[in-house]
């Protein structure tokens, strides 16, 4: 006979979920990049009519919601379909619109990989890739939804600029200055909002941004690295180690020039990121600093594995990418070296 | 309609693509040849354009969204004046602007670079959207092989068109039955076309895609379809006009000797034309 469904279960199961889920209820000074990037939308295509914004059914997720209602007839929704959305991307740029396509990152590039090759880079079009939900931070859906390779497989395509900007602010200021400019671009960003910490500085690209000073090391990092960075940095100050803390919003084209300005008399760095150690910034620093090597650099990242489901907050913790954690591995990676 | 005129420039036509493939060394012959009746009819006499302005803005938007055929477009576009024939021989050449398959930018006549099948589609469709954003009138044409269709991405933009009602936008398909591996019927079976197309949304038009009159007559009667997108299925035989090669899946991507190219345009040449002179 079936066991009767036990009614009592459901509510302990609901509170303990919720503690989780809880645990990183994003603090209310952090302004979520959708936000910024719908508002930045709206405001580029009220001022230029070549503004069109496409989406494949995440228009709520990718704040969007008021720039469809205020520009429906420059708003393509063209449902789950990846590949068609750039391929009408890059129709509409040669068409002399400036389209904006907007999805997840997991899936765009990804899905519509070589549509971004064929049709975009090797035509040199004036499309911009927006993409949402980068890294660990998309939490409880779980991996497929977790882009972890999404730089590695836009950073070699010729002509695509790619941008990975620090906080909500910083992707409004790259959307901005970007709009000016000629060729594809792509744009990376997480789910979870973060605080404003590149916003005193004004966004030129290719160089970087000094968040922290420091004197015997530095990271570089992006996006949610940033921060966990700097909380890292900081607790690792009380151990007497000082490092500087870097912000990398601009990947390509990267000036090598602002690497090295940051390591004189360095003695180790590291690069930070929501992405996969191969292939992502990590790699791009390390190309750099291979011609001319000047201290060791040790890239952290997520090390060769998929994502998980789980709250973001414990998410970072497992893949020892949360302040903690990098501290830690930052403080043990150090003392190897003497 | 001069089709006397149309035969002629098929011909020509031919005889070019087929010269460009034996100084190329490699490309694609079967589909250029079999396709080439249709891309007379639809630069000859279709398509609103200035061969002398490529860039004029209300011009009509073609998109070899099959691009392997790009040895057919270059000796179209040559045919009606964007470039000088002697072009052609430069066809797979480095630097010579004919490359392989077609690269936006690199000639005049070039609408967006395909190569890689199921993506012109969307760039047509997206061209498509962006004259309908406009208020403008003009329209677009994309060209797509019947195995091209296997890929999922020609039926995301079937779909959209057709539920969009895009009747701006006609699609022609080179129905020739023919892919790498075989007939598209063993290797992945399309049939029902016509119905899949037109339970999508679209207006499906079925013609014989060597016969000038049917080939001109559906391309009059998408325009004048408004409330929906238009297909033409045009069945066309791989490698028309060369007895040895016709329907042969073999010569998709073999290029003739010089001695079988002599040949094939010599019998071109001699071939009893359909429609006599107007003159």
């Amino acid at each position: 006979m079936r066991p009767m469904f036990n009614w009592n279960l459901l509510g302990t199961l609901w509170k303990e979920a919720g503690n989780q889920n809880r645990a990183m209820v994003p603090v209310s000074q952090n302004i979520s990049y959708k936000s910024v990037l719908g508002a930045t939308l709206v405001k580029l295509a009220k001022a230029d009519p070549k503004v069109v914004v496409l989406t494949a059914d995440l228009r709520g997720s990718l704040g969007l919601e008021e720039y469809s209602t205020q520009f429906p007839d420059r708003f393509i929704e063209v449902g789950v379909a990846e590949q068609n959305m750039l391929g009408i991307a890059a129709g509409l740029a040669l068409t002399g619109y400036k389209p904006y396509v907007c999805g997840f990152a997991a899936f765009s590039p990804g899905r519509n990989w070589d549509q971004l090759r064929v049709s975009v880079c090797y035509s040199n079009l004036d499309v911009t890739i927006v993409s949402s939900h980068a890294g660990l931070s998309v939490g409880q859906d779980g991996a497929t939804h977790q882009a972890l390779e999404d730089l590695a497989l836009t950073l070699p395509l010729p002509n695509l600029k790619v941008f990975t900007p620090t906080d909500a602010e910083e992707l409004g200021q790259i959307i901005t200055v970007n709009h000016q400019m000629k060729g594809p671009a792509y744009l990376r960003f997480g789910r979870e909002p973060l605080p404003q910490l590149a916003k005193t500085q004004p966004f030129v690209i290719g160089q970087t941004k000094i968040i922290k000073m420091g004197k015997t090391g530095v990271i570089f990092a992006h996006g949610v690295g940033v921060k966990n960075g700097l909380e890292a940095a900081k607790m690792l100050e009380v151990d007497g180690i000082s490092l500087a803390v870097i912000a990398v919003p601009t990947l390509k084209p990267l000036t090598e020039q602002e690497i090295y300005s940051h390591l004189e008399n360095k003695k180790f760095a590291f690069t930070l990121e929501d992405h996969q150690r191969v292939g992502g910034m990590g790699s791009v620093i390390a190309q750099i600093m291979a011609m001319k090597p000047v201290c060791p650099l040790f890239c952290l990242g997520v090390n060769d594995q998929f994502g998980a489901s789980g709250s973001a907050s414990v998410l970072y913790q497992k893949y020892h990418l949360d302040p903690k954690g990098v501290a830690d591995t930052i403080k043990k990676t150090i003392s190897e070296l003497e | 309609m001069d089709y006397h005129n149309i035969e002629l420039q098929a011909r020509s036509i031919r005889g070019n693509l087929l010269q460009a493939l034996l100084a190329a060394g490699s490309g694609h012959t079967a589909g250029s040849l079999g396709f080439a009746d249709v891309l007379a009819v639809l630069y000859g006499e279709v398509i609103q354009h200035k061969p002398e302005n490529p860039n004029w803005e209300e011009r009509d938007r073609f998109v070899l969204s099959c691009g392997h055929l790009a040895p057919l477009l270059y000796a179209t576009l040559a045919e009606n004046g964007y470039f000088s024939v002697e072009e052609l021989w430069g066809l797979r050449q480095f630097e010579s602007g004919l490359e392989g398959h077609p690269h936006y930018g690199r000639l005049p006549g070039i609408e967006a670079t395909t190569g890689s099948l199921g993506q012109g589609i969307s760039q047509a469709l997206g061209m498509a959207i962006g004259a309908k954003i406009a208020g403008q009138k003009w329209r677009v044409y994309c060209a797509i092989s019947d195995g091209e269709l296997q890929e999922g991405q020609t039926q995301e933009a079937i779909m959209y068109a057709g539920a969009h009602r895009l009747s701006n936008f006609t699609l022609v398909i080179d129905r020739n039955n023919i892919q790498i591996s075989g007939t598209t019927e063993d290797v992945l079976s399309l049939e029902p076309l016509s119905d899949k197309l037109a339970s999508f949304g679209f207006r499906v038009l079925e013609i014989d895609g060597h016969e000038y009159q049917q080939i001109y007559q559906a391309f009059m009667e998408a325009k004048s379809i408004s409330e929906k997108p238009c297909a033409i299925i045009a069945h066309t035989i791989a490698g028309k006009g060369v007895a040895k090669l016709e329907g042969k899946s073999e010569w998709h991507g073999k290029v003739m000797s010089k001695e079988e190219t002599e040949l094939a345009l010599a019998e071109i040449r001699n071939s009893p034309f359909k429609y006599a002179s107007n003159v």
